[in-house]
């Protein structure tokens, strides 16, 4: 199953075009999505906001972080609510966050939509941390997700394109895939508890 | 170079995309945001070897040219082409082929309405 992770509920209308099968709607309200699988969002620049927020979240949320301090990174994979840590211009991950991710099941997101409103020395850092990012993930063995993570209509992306981009840049796209697929079953199949146990019946 | 004997001619490869875009796109502008989306990821030298020429563009569906060598970073360039001037795009490639007529006629003809991952 392709799903795809996005900040705002994109029109049904154009969802065909992207080929995915699905997509998790992350936003800071999960109540007013309807039509799509919620994605709790939590923006925090601190552990007390982080802890704060951790509180309101409800059991068939998918929990996923995004800030830009490790510190809080950091906590938000040591924490159980928190399923994946999100993606975005400024987050900042550190070696030992990455690593102790692999350890926590906790995955991590790797977006495109960051890629395209930057341009010049930027774009150089985002391609630098990313592509550090997959080099630390591969030799942990880390859960990671490819998404286009786009916050508009326009910042979204064919599957395909997603995944050719990723590759180009040295991501396991069949990797991610799975991750992808795993991650969405612990959210939606009730029968589910971990690869290769499950519920029968 | 023109009158390069055919085994020095660089082989070829047709993109086919949709663009969505917010307002209308004209062809020229088009393809300089594609030049500027290569040159800034690739730079000049790369991008010189990519031999792009946009064939073909109506407004929506187009056909891109470039050597069969640069095709995956024109793909990538492609992508991460998400403004002409002042106006947002969607660019979604349909498919690649090797000859101009085989493109034309499998993406903009007989798979125009399907989608662009499942159905080429």
């Amino acid at each position: 199953m392709d799903v795809d992770f996005v900040r705002f509920v994109p029109p049904r209308e154009k969802i065909d075009l992207f080929g995915f099968d699905n997509f998790i709607v992350f936003t800071e309200n999960p109540d007013e999505v309807d039509d799509f699988p919620r994605g709790y969002l939590i923006q925090a620049e601190s552990v007390a906001d982080l802890s704060s927020k951790l509180r309101r979240a409800k059991k068939g949320w998918l929990v996923g972080v995004k800030s830009s301090d490790p510190k809080v990174n950091r906590q938000a994979v040591m924490r159980k609510q928190v399923d994946i840590l999100l993606d975005s211009m400024d987050r900042k991950l550190d070696y030992t966050t990455v690593k102790l991710a692999a350890e926590k099941d906790v995955t991590i997101e790797i977006c495109l939509s960051k890629f395209l409103n930057v341009r010049g020395l930027k774009r150089i850092r985002i391609f630098e941390e990313t592509i550090d990012t997959i080099q630390i993930v591969k030799k942990f063995d880390v859960p990671f997700v490819l998404t286009s993570g786009a916050s508009n209509m326009f910042e979204m992306r064919p599957k395909r394109q997603i995944y050719d981009f990723f590759s180009f840049i040295g991501a396991d796209v069949e990797k991610a895939k799975a991750f992808m697929h795993r991650l969405v079953r612990r959210l939606t199949d009730p029968n589910y508890i971990m690869d290769g146990l499950e519920i029968e019946g | 170079m023109k009158g390069l004997p055919p085994a020095l001619r660089k082989r070829k490869r047709y993109i086919a995309f949709r663009l969505i875009a917010n307002s209308e796109v004209e062809s020229k502008e088009l393809a300089l945001a594609i030049w500027e989306s290569l040159i800034s990821l690739f730079g000049d030298y790369y991008s010189a070897h990519s031999g792009i020429w946009l064939e073909y563009f109506d407004g929506e569906y187009g056909i891109l040219r470039c050597h069969h060598t640069a095709l995956e970073k024109v793909k990538v360039a492609l992508t991460l082409t998400s403004r002409v001037g002042n106006k947002e795009i969607i660019p979604i490639i349909l498919g690649v082929s090797g000859t101009i007529k085989r493109c034309e006629k499998k993406y903009l003809e007989v798979l125009k309405d399907a989608f662009a991952t499942d159905g080429l």
